[in-house]
């Protein structure tokens, strides 16, 4: 039986009553109490003491009771919204007082009004929703986000518990955190219902600075991005993620960078001392450092490099014992990375084993470790970063007399594998003949150090050095020396025991012989039987580049005498070699990585060439090879997002694993740190055997398959395009499909055409070579987008110039008849553009071609690659985006642009798009912030109207589009601070399911080796988009708006398919309907449709 | 618009921008009219030999190597109007363009302005003049031929340019 006291009240403080119930209690009185909207409590002293007699029994039955805690009862809302709830709820006390002290705690802690500002909806391993409550909090305004089950509403966000639960989750953050006053947000994440947060203990809760501006923004934010944002004093942003479990993984965040993660943050440990420590964390260190040993022990290299990675950053080296033992482990590591094939790792830890060592003196286990990074930068094709390390190690002061030699004959070496591959489709250019006189510098240093050395190494070393230096010479021109040289070098017993050597005495002899008997007839048959005889043979070699070349050049042979099947045969094993090299690359190929050497070489071309030849069974595995050497790396990160989304993991780890996925699609981070934490991170949720699994390659199956060889249609999973694979594609695609594949090689482009599922691929021929295809690229883009000294195109009369920009294109339209004619009556044209194709507007030759066959042709829209459009398509299956009919337009004219030619074109799309979507969201001029176009995220279609910028060059994933900062209206000249870049996209979360960027030129791209594709596009798409309509060159604002609104008319209001209705539009602007000037590809085929 | 004053008066009331476009159309021309025009070339190239090319001249025809002023291509293309009778009716014909342009979404022009001005003004003055030269005993002069019914004024064009010749940013991009 408990004593009823009150009701209590503030003043400033309406809509809250406290009744107080004291119950006596073995150890004394004790205070609870019951929290209600009105002066007229409903239920009686004796129920009111059962309620708590109940509660108290049952807490202190978990040991979750205490002689200080106050038990409240606070009203909720029940789910009918009529009838009172009541929600159990606590706080402790210092001391206890009187009822009317008890009171006054209780009054202060469920405190002033607190609204529901926003809710935004999610799936995080089911449905979610942010619930963001913002209030007053010591006189400041502040917020606290609920994430929480969708379903049952938690009872913690509305009635007066929403106030309880908004102090207490604002109490618990700005106590345990030292920068906790400033902080905008806190955000509690829970599994349940949020009935967690009215238990006692402490909540899992995440600091938040918000970058949006509104409540909807701030919750539609939270509910993508779940990381913790702190501002420093040295203007670094550093995030965290709170895990349930108590460990949080620890982002450091720079602005405008992306991810890098460093460390793991134990529970309990504040964040800022966290930050403060490093990289003075001995403990952590330690901790890393048994990770990477016991990582080692496993013969889990990648891991133990992470390890070691992370041990290197909160190490102190104060003494030179611990110096070696770090520069020790590092070479242990580094041992395993090499032995497993990890040259992008090798050369990563060479580099910064070289950085300790010689730091602390340590100079030849510097020079060593260069050596290592040298040699493993030589394998992946980078002579700048090869280069760097045998410069640097040279001119470390003490090399020994065995390392500098070594130093000299690797680098030498090196050089030389550059120019391989060079000679082979083209003559040296200055650059590749500037290393040949490098690599003879250095190999006669290596000769004559190794003369001054005794022993088996030296000796085998100076036999090695002849051969190169035979090889130099050959490279200088002088190829009957150098043949000759290499045939007595060949004699050479030593050599002709030793493999190595040996297989490259061949090799090096075949290249100046094939160089020799250019010009010679005689000469050149009897090159080509010696070939032909070797050719019988089944030879591998123990390195992998010279039994790549080996091949290839029997290839050439065999191709060159008619023996195309064997050729394809020759070929195939070749692009096998080459391919585990790019295999062995972490970090994606970007604009201003070009490759050198061996991986440089064409081997796909002349698989096509030959393909071609060699019969129908041959034609599926040539055609799914050529898709894979096509945005590999784009494809490899795009599946490990998918793979991140068939089995997501909890909560903020699974949003943390995402945010590392996301990052292998930005260039600007070191890909290896990402891949390796990847790795680890799945481990620690899937289990080390599932998450260790490396995807099957499907190469080795499909170069099987180029000669029938092959047993079924190869690997179903994976990233990669395999028979399988490939018929999986097709399933998504719409009936009436059919594939187009480019592949620009250096004399001729090829052309695969695959009209059906079971149809057999056509290959087609083009004798255009690349070189050409690339000025006429250039051409177009100097006049329709300005970027030559010639004037641009004056929209009004557009074909005045045709004769020098336009025709040299057009005249490719009679080669790419027999095309048109494979594609006559299919419903989708899906094409896979290869290198400068990626600039041209093939639709532009194509769809008139086929529209004289007949009405309707059809569509086309364009991929990067078939396999990647398969991970787009698979990606659908489980990534939500929002209702069909939730639309958008954001327009941001510059500031000195005609505003009402602006605002029109907006009012257009807006009307052709308000027509089909009761909820069309707007944003025009100021309000068309990045902010904005952020929280349209979730939308089904997003038109972005607005100037564009497109970055040629490394800065390409800076491209972006120029919106509002909220004041005012962007300029034009380069005004950074109002543009929204590609990278932008990529670190957040989210993009509307279509998003047409009627932006200048921002379907655009750059094409990086392994015709990576670099811009706006991939980020759209890595960011979650399914389709991306986005125009080649600057466009005309006027016709650009007409061709836009005529889409949506036919797909929003006539409910065509999306490509047939982009196919009508096209077709309308090409046939005249809007006048004379506009039937110029330069309005009517502007835009690229990218994505299905 | 033939009306000589009236036009080299409109080149002087244009926008920058829109004064560099017309160079460019001018610049198109002549590569037209001669038979040089090449798409897809190598732009720092063409500019670094346009460039030599203007400084021979301007050496050879002794011009004072000093700017009177800042580059202006609304000047220069004064200029070009009132000196180069053959440039009037292309400049005409590219003033009438301007007035067409409607808004585009793109950049400003990515090309440095001196850069366009200096290709226009070589492409313009290159079938104009002809270099002589004279060897007297081991001496060689060079001497400058200019077809006076084709430059009225070839000094004055340099000087207009020669803000671009020295100040510009001459990278081509």
């Amino acid at each position: 039986m408990g004593r009823l006291l009150g009701p209590y009240t503030d003043p400033s403080l309406p809509g809250v009553v406290v009744h107080i119930v004291e119950v006596e209690q073995a150890s004394g009185p004790r205070h609870m109490a019951i929290v209600t909207s009105d002066e007229a409590p409903w239920l009686t002293a004796d129920q009111k003491s059962g309620m708590f007699d109940r509660l108290l029994a049952f807490e202190s039955s978990i040991d979750n009771d205490d002689d200080r805690r106050v038990w409240l009862f606070v009203e909720g809302s029940a789910p009918d919204g009529e009838t009172r709830s009541l929600e159990s709820a606590w706080l402790d006390l210092p001391d206890l007082g009187s009822p009317q002290d008890t009171a006054a705690v209780v009054l202060d802690a469920v405190g002033g009004p607190v609204d529901l500002a926003a809710e935004a909806h999610g799936i995080l391993l089911g449905e979610r929703t942010a619930f963001l409550l913002v209030g007053d909090f010591h006189g400041e305004r502040r917020m606290a986000c609920l994430v929480a089950q969708s379903e049952p509403r938690p009872p913690c966000v509305e009635g007066l518990m929403s106030r309880w639960y908004f102090r207490r989750v604002l109490r618990q953050g700005t106590a345990g955190f030292a920068g906790g006053p400033s902080v905008p947000v806190w955000i509690h994440r829970t599994d349940s219902n949020g009935l967690d947060a009215l238990s006692v203990g402490v909540l899992p809760l995440v600091a938040y600075v918000p970058t949006a501006q509104t409540p909807d923004g701030i919750a539609a934010e939270i509910m993508t991005d779940s990381l913790v944002t702190v501002p420093t004093r040295d203007g670094v942003l550093r995030i965290g993620a709170a895990r349930p479990g108590g460990v949080h993984p620890v982002v450091g965040h720079r602005h405008g960078s992306t991810l890098e993660i460093i460390g793991a943050l134990e529970a309990g440990t504040d964040p800022e001392t966290f930050f403060r420590n490093q990289p003075n964390d001995k403990t952590t260190a330690l901790t890393y450092f048994g990770q990477a040993v016991g990582y080692l022990q496993l013969g889990r290299p990648r891991l133990a490099f992470r390890a070691y990675y992370f041990y290197l950053r909160f190490a102190r080296f104060r003494r030179k014992k611990a110096v070696r033992e770090a520069v020790e482990l590092g070479f242990e590591v580094l041992r395993q990375l090499d032995e497993a094939q990890e040259a992008d790792y090798v050369e990563w830890i060479g580099g910064a084993i070289a950085d300790l060592a010689y730091r602390h003196g340590l100079d030849e286990q510097g020079s060593t470790a260069l050596w290592h990074a040298g040699v493993a930068s030589s394998s992946l094709g980078w002579s700048d970063r090869c280069i760097m390390h045998f410069e640097r190690a040279l001119a470390s002061r003490k090399p020994t007399r065995h390392q500098r030699a070594r130093l000299q004959m690797s680098y030498g070496l090196c050089l030389l594998g550059f120019c391989a591959g060079r000679e082979l489709d083209a003559p040296l250019d200055d650059r590749h003949r500037g290393y040949v006189a490098e690599a003879t510098n250095q190999l006669r240093l290596a000769v004559e150090g190794y003369r001054r050395i005794r022993g088996e190494r030296a000796e085998w070393a100076l036999h090695s050095l002849a051969l190169e230096l035979a090889r130099a010479a050959d490279l200088r021109g002088e190829h009957g020396a150098a043949a000759e040289q290499l045939r007595r070098l060949a004699e050479r017993p030593v050599i002709a025991r030793d493999l190595a050597l040996f297989s490259t005495a061949v090799v090096y002899s075949l290249l100046a012989l094939r160089t020799l008997s250019e010009n010679d007839d005689a000469e050149r048959q009897a090159y080509l039987r010696y070939c032909l005889k070797l050719a019988e043979g089944d030879t591998i070699f123990p390195s992998a580049s010279i039994t790549g070349l080996f091949h290839l050049l029997l290839g050439d042979a065999l191709a060159e005498t008619g023996h195309r099947g064997e050729a394809l045969g020759m070929y195939g094993f070749a692009h096998y070699f080459q391919s585990v090299g790019f295999d062995t690359i972490s970090n994606a190929l970007g604009p201003d990585r070009p490759l050198d050497g061996w991986l440089a070489i064409d081997t796909i071309d002349r698989i096509l060439g030959s393909a071609g030849h060699a019969g129908v069974s041959a034609a599926p595995a040539a055609m799914c090879l050529a898709d894979n050497a096509k945005s590999r790396f784009f494809r490899r990160d795009l599946g490990l997002q998918l793979d991140g989304l068939r089995a997501p993991y909890q909560g903020v780890t699974l949003v943390l694993d995402r945010e590392i996925r996301r990052n292998l699609l930005v260039r600007d981070v070191d890909q290896r740190i990402i891949l390796a934490e990847q790795q680890w991170h799945a481990e620690q949720q899937i289990g080390a055997r599932e998450a260790a699994a490396p995807p099957r390659s499907a190469t080795g199956y499909l170069v099987q398959a180029l000669h029938d060889a092959a047993e079924g249609d190869g690997p179903a999973t994976g990233a990669e395009l395999t028979p399988a694979t490939l018929a999986d594609l097709w399933g998504r695609l719409s009936e009436g499909s059919a594939l187009v594949s480019l592949y620009a090689g250096r004399s001729r482009t090829t052309i695969t055409v695959q009209t059906g599922p079971g149809a057999a691929p056509v290959f087609h021929e083009l004798p255009v070579e690349a070189s050409a295809l690339q000025r006429i690229a250039t051409g177009l883009q100097e006049h329709f987008s300005g970027t030559g000294l010639y004037a641009k195109i004056n929209p009004k009369r557009p074909s005045r110039y045709d004769a020098l920009f336009w025709q040299p294109f057009a005249e490719l339209g009679t080669l790419l008849a027999p095309v048109a004619d494979m594609l006559v009556n299919r419903d989708l044209v899906v094409v896979s553009a290869h290198g400068a194709w990626h600039h041209l507007p093939l639709h532009a030759l194509l769809l008139p071609a086929l529209w004289r066959h007949g009405l309707p042709g059809p569509a086309l829209c364009y991929t990067p690659s078939f396999g990647l459009q398969r991970l787009l398509l698979a990606r659908g299956d489980t990534q939500s985006w929002g209702a069909f009919t939730d639309m958008a337009v954001t327009s941001a004219p510059s500031r000195t642009d005609d505003v009402g030619q602006f605002r029109d074109a907006h009012d257009r799309i807006c009307a052709s798009l308000s027509a089909a979507t009761p909820r069309l969201r707007t944003a025009f001029g100021v309000e068309a912030t990045k902010e904005q176009f952020h929280e349209r995220s979730a939308a089904q279609v997003h038109h972005v109207l607005a100037h564009g910028i497109h970055r040629a060059g490394p800065d390409v994933m800076r491209s972006g589009l120029l919106l509002s900062d909220g004041d005012r209206l962007p300029e034009l000249a380069g005004d950074d601070d109002h543009a929204l870049p590609a990278l932008d996209l990529l670190l957040r979360t989210g993009i509307a399911e279509h998003l047409t960027v009627q932006a200048c030129s921002l379907g655009r791209t750059m094409v990086a080796e392994s015709d990576e594709l670099w811009g706006f596009h991939r980020a759209a798409l890595g960011s979650g988009a399914r389709s991306v309509l986005a125009p080649l060159w600057d466009i005309n604002l006027e016709s650009s708006t007409v061709l836009l609104e005529t889409f949506y008319r036919h797909w929003l209001h006539e409910k065509m398919d999306k490509h047939r209705a982009w196919c009508a539009a096209q077709f309308a602007m090409h046939q005249g309907e809007y006048g004379a000037a506009w039937t110029h590809p330069y309005h009517w085929a502007a835009f690229t449709m990218v994505g299905v | 618009m033939t009306n000589l004053d009236d036009l080299a008066a409109s080149a002087l009331r244009l926008e920058p921008a829109e004064a560099t476009e017309v160079l460019r159309e001018l610049l198109l021309d002549a590569d037209l009219r001669a038979g040089t025009a090449r798409t897809g070339s190598d732009i720092d190239t063409r500019v670094a030999d346009d460039l030599a090319f203007l400084r021979e001249v301007a050496r050879v025809a002794d011009i004072p190597d000093e700017p009177p002023g800042e580059a202006s291509p609304q000047q220069l293309l004064a200029v070009i109007v009132e000196a180069i009778p053959a440039a009037q009716e292309p400049v005409s014909e590219a003033l009438t363009a301007l007035d067409e342009r409607e808004t585009s979404l793109d950049m400003a022009a990515s090309i440095a302005v001196a850069s366009i001005a200096i290709s226009t003004s070589a492409a313009i003055i290159r079938p104009l003049v002809t270099f002589e030269k004279e060897r007297d005993g081991d001496r060689e002069t060079i001497r400058l031929k200019v077809d006076v019914r084709g430059v009225r004024n070839l000094g004055k064009v340099i000087s207009a340019l020669l803000p671009f010749l020295n100040n510009g940013d001459n990278s081509g991009r």
